[in-house]
């Protein structure tokens, strides 16, 4: 029975990251006219179930394992937690970082219950946090510079056809990253704790982010796909696949990191080789006190229902 | 859905050639009207209208296939309002081959080489905004193409200044036959200034990618 | 490429006892820089007068512009190419007498006028074409 709950709760954000992160990877696609929506759901499905099977086992470690030692009361508290913080976020229509809400209530919990709670694993997860959307602003920069140097120099024709294909190689990437990383950090916990094996976890998991694109996703990705198109598919691509390298890089390292902070921060970089400030600074600082008020809030939620069950 | 994104590019082909075809069509009818001017010969201004009427039909048909495919979004509405400006250019040719028509393709010899002239600068325009056109899916430069665009149209701004002086210096019948004088030189001229802005768009079109 | 497929047809002329505030005015008017002057007789022989000839001969020397006359600072005798010349001709005929125009005669007919703006444009025009066919 109290399987039931984590589960659940599993199941529940693995639903969210289905419904709100597909126009992460597939706005700019689809927002370009690349490829049509249910193809790119299709797509994203495939590519998330590849990225977990593939390069999900070293994020599930790290937030399974190596930052708390996790056992099922505290994920079950820990992840409901979560669910409840992001389904209410998305209500409030609040961005709310899932990466950051699950690691806050984990250590939250874990704290509360007298666990070992590594601060060291703890201390390298929040300085990714910090670290990723920079290493994504350069990335996007020099890609930015680097096809000014190769792919302006061809006819139109050619740079749209290549366009194309790349930016579809974009989208790919974000929906791998989507299941190596974010959908890895909610299974990691789960698998860890007993509560399922590997494969069937990463499955349901990916069956559900799957489900989540195919029922909900429609109408974020067609309000932020035309947002992100404002930006030029030259610059999309930069911006998205830079972010996607970094994210990459950062699931082999093995932490858990934001897609969505990553992408502000190439389109930043894209932004900043034009000479101009793209990202406003009050919504730096919205960003800024999310950091800081998700994982909190989170923790301290955690903390205080572990601490009145047990 | 993998062949239509690497060895695509059929859509965007289709709709190159129809816009290549476009352009064409605007080079014969300067071509014809030229000759007509020159010649004095009424029958061979029935070309234009005609040209005209194709010249649309494959406007349409340019648009439709755009909208249903062809190229990035991103570019859509540049290639369409770059057809549109080719079709603007179309149609102050034939409202000037109308005029002439009424007119009776009698004008005054110092005013009829200056219209000749001009209308020979029109068919050279339109024959180098073909060739710019291409340069967007070849090696070719477009800014030479698009400056010689532009020094054509300089060369009929100062034929113009000088046809209206010597139009103002004219004595008309009635009224009628001066506007009728009057707005066959305003056609005439203003192609030149169309396909000027059409090239413009070209290099608009040429830069939104890049 | 011919002088003759680039010229200017359009010839502005003066008589040479107009005076250079005539010569003045009808440069402004008519937006060019040279004017052709008239031979006065049978036995002589037409000129050119530019701006350069009035800003160095007659502005800078503070002539009575209403006073002096066409004639007094003239270019003579004119410089002149055969309209079925080439192009390259007119060009080293410009840089050898240092002038920016020259005019094109057939026979003793001056039909013409040829300036470096012209043969820029169609250099530039013609290039155009060429590197498209290339």
């Amino acid at each position: 029975m109290t399987e039931l709950i984590p589960l659940a709760a599993c199941v529940l954000i693995a639903f969210g990251i289905g419904s709100n992160d597909t126009s992460n990877a597939l706005g700019i696609c689809i927002g370009c006219g690349v490829i049509r929506l249910q193809r790119a759901i299709l797509l994203f499905g495939c590519f998330v179930v590849l990225g977990i099977l593939l390069q999900g086992q070293k994020v599930m470690q790290t937030v399974g394992k190596n930052l708390v030692d996790v056992n099922l009361p505290i994920m079950s508290i820990a992840l409901s937690v979560s669910a409840i913080l992001i389904i209410l976020s998305n209500w409030k229509k609040l961005p709310l970082s899932t990466h950051q809400v699950i690691i806050g209530s984990l250590a939250g919990a874990g704290v509360a219950a007298g666990v070992a709670v590594s601060f060291l694993n703890l201390l390298k997860i929040v300085l990714s946090w910090l670290i990723s959307p920079l290493v994504a602003f350069f990335t996007a920069l020099f890609l930015y510079r680097a096809m000014e140097k190769t792919i302006s120099k061809l006819s139109l024709f050619r740079i749209e056809r290549i366009l194309r294909v790349l930016l579809l190689l974009s989208g790919i990437l974000i929906s791998y990253n989507t299941g190596a990383n974010e959908l890895a950090t909610i299974v990691g916990p789960a698998i860890h704790s007993g509560l399922m094996e590997r494969t069937p976890a990463s499955l349901i998991g990916s069956l559900f982010v799957f489900l989540g694109a195919v029922l909900l996703s429609r109408r974020v990705i067609e309000t932020i796909g035309k947002g992100i198109t404002t930006l030029d598919p030259y610059s999309g691509f930069a911006a998205q696949f830079g972010a996607g390298i970094c994210v990459l890089f950062f699931t082999f390292l093995g932490m858990p990191i934001s897609t969505t902070y990553c992408i502000i921060g190439g389109i930043s970089g894209v932004g900043m080789s034009k000479g101009m400030k793209t990202v406003k600074m009050d919504l730096i600082r919205k960003i800024i006190a999310n950091w800081f008020l998700a994982p909190t809030l989170a923790f301290l939620l955690s903390y205080l229902i572990m601490k009145i069950i047990a | 859905m993998l062949e239509k994104v690497f060895f695509g590019g059929k859509k965007e082909q289709q709709v190159t050639e129809k816009i290549r075809r476009h352009i064409e069509i605007l080079h014969t009818a300067a071509e014809c009207f030229k000759k007509a001017l020159e010649e004095r010969d009424k029958e061979q201004l029935y070309c234009v209208p005609d040209l005209e009427r194709e010249a649309d039909s494959i406007r349409r048909e340019i648009v439709s296939a755009i909208y249903e495919g062809a190229f990035l979004p991103y570019l859509r509405s540049n290639i369409c309002r770059f057809v549109e400006i080719v079709e603007e250019a179309f149609d102050r040719l034939e409202d000037a081959a109308s005029v002439l028509e009424n007119v009776g393709l009698s004008l005054d010899k110092e005013i009829e080489e200056d219209c000749i002239t001009i209308a020979d600068k029109n068919l050279k325009m339109s024959e180098m905004l073909l060739i710019a056109f291409d340069t967007l899916f070849g090696k070719d430069d477009l800014r030479e193409k698009t400056l010689a665009i532009r020094i054509y149209e300089k060369q009929v701004d100062e034929i113009k200044v000088d046809l209206m002086k010597k139009l103002s210096e004219k004595e008309v019948k009635n009224f009628w036959q001066g506007k009728m004088l009057s707005d066959f030189v305003s056609f005439l001229t203003r192609i030149s200034d169309v396909i000027e802005d059409a090239s413009d768009y070209l290099h608009i079109i040429n830069i939104s990618l890049r | 490429m011919k002088v003759v497929e680039i010229m200017t047809k359009k010839l502005e002329t003066i008589e040479a006892d107009s005076s250079i505030y005539d010569a003045i005015e009808k440069m402004i008017d008519k937006r060019i820089r040279s004017l052709l002057v008239k031979p006065k007789d049978e036995k002589d022989v037409p000129g050119v007068i530019t701006v350069r000839d009035i800003v160095n001969k007659a502005l800078a020397k503070n002539l009575d512009l209403k006073k002096a006359k066409v004639g007094e600072i003239t270019s003579k005798p004119l410089v002149c190419v055969d309209k079925g010349m080439d192009v390259e001709y007119a060009i080293n005929l410009m840089s050898k007498f240092n002038i920016t125009r020259v005019f094109v005669n057939d026979g003793k007919e001056i039909i013409g006028i040829i300036s470096l703006l012209d043969v820029m444009s169609a250099e530039l025009i013609k290039k155009a074409k060429e590197g498209h066919r290339a």
